[in-house]
């Protein structure tokens, strides 16, 4: 034991401070993250990622989205948005949960999608960026 | 096998080659078998196995060769397009690094595998970063340094026992040692072999 312990010390070190590191961050991006106003959904349509539509997260909806490879729904309950069905083949992005604080995000690759929350606070959907 | 420079690339092809599909499988289960769908990246890193013990064992050329041609293989086969640029971005930072700290000796497999595996991790999210162009990608960062580190610890582990046990077969002009018993084989520190 005590020579396992002096052989992988370096190595030790390193797992913890990798460790830290990661409690660190989340910690950081827990105690930073605002509850967000609305949803930016944006998709690639060939030239690039640009918004398609945004949504309020405050009013209950169920959106059908449609890109050029596919299509989606994304369905906002109590302020919080997921992505409720999809047609890509692995359906990843009805994996990745609720959203429903700033910077958070729904990706599905396979349609180019990306669904995130922006604005902070309330319903003000006038002066978000 | 009369020609001396000739066992040389046979060996090495050989050996490259059983690598190389050993990679591709690993990818394959991994593929088949997604640990966490929740947050995209999530991965034990298996095919890092076959890396690092190319890396200890026949050095840096071999290693990234046997990579980089499985990054490709894998996405072609059973990813996508947009994946092969997270996976080669992640690849080649993993590597680099990894190759550097193995060159420097600080630490040993385990070591080395946890940075490839939060290198990977790191890679991938500044191409998802520059892809999207969305700086909020970042916040996977945390989750992702946390199972980037466990799974470079399991990782680590396994591969360490390779670099050890996995009879000699890099060596010319020596016979090679009865296959799965590997005790004669722990040399450990030997060098790498050049091309």
């Amino acid at each position: 034991m005590r020579l396992f312990l002096r052989k992988h010390k370096n190595d030790i070190i390193l797992i913890a401070v990798c460790l830290a590191l990661a409690f660190a961050a989340w910690g950081a991006v827990r105690l930073t993250r605002k509850v967000g106003a609305y949803v930016i959904i944006s998709s690639d349509t060939g030239s690039g990622q640009t918004e398609i539509a945004r949504y309020p997260l405050d009013k209950d909806a169920v959106i059908p989205i449609t890109t050029p490879s596919g299509t989606n729904t994304l369905t906002i309950k109590d302020g919080a948005a997921k992505m409720t069905e999809s047609d890509c083949p692995r359906h990843l992005c009805e994996n990745q949960g609720a959203i429903r604080y700033s910077g958070q995000m729904i990706v599905c690759l396979p349609h180019k999608l990306i669904v995130c929350v922006a604005g902070t606070g309330g319903a003000d959907l006038t002066t978000g960026g | 096998m009369e020609n001396k420079s000739h066992t040389v690339g046979i060996h090495r092809l050989a050996v490259l080659s059983v690598s190389l599909a050993a990679a591709m499988v690993l990818s394959y289960v991994e593929y088949l078998v997604p640990i966490s769908t929740a947050v995209p990246g999530i991965k034990i890193g298996l095919a890092n196995l076959v890396v690092i013990f190319l890396l200890y064992r026949l050095g840096l050329p071999a290693a990234a060769a046997v990579s980089m041609t499985r990054v490709v293989l894998s996405n072609l086969l059973f990813g996508s397009l947009p994946g092969m640029a997270y996976s080669l971005a992640g690849a080649v930072l993993s590597l680099s690094v990894m190759a550097l700290f193995r060159r420097i000796r600080f630490f040993s497999e385990v070591g080395v595998s946890v940075l490839g595996a939060v290198f990977h991790n790191l890679g991938q999210i500044l191409v998802a970063c520059f892809m999207m162009e969305q700086a909020a990608v970042f916040y996977y960062l945390p989750v992702l340094c946390l199972t980037g580190t466990v799974a470079g610890i399991v990782i680590g582990i396994l591969a360490a026992v390779l670099v050890r046990k996995v009879p000699d077969f890099d060596r010319t002009g020596k016979k090679p040692q009865k296959a799965e018993t590997g005790s004669g084989a722990d040399q450990t520190d030997k060098e790498d072999s050049a091309i």
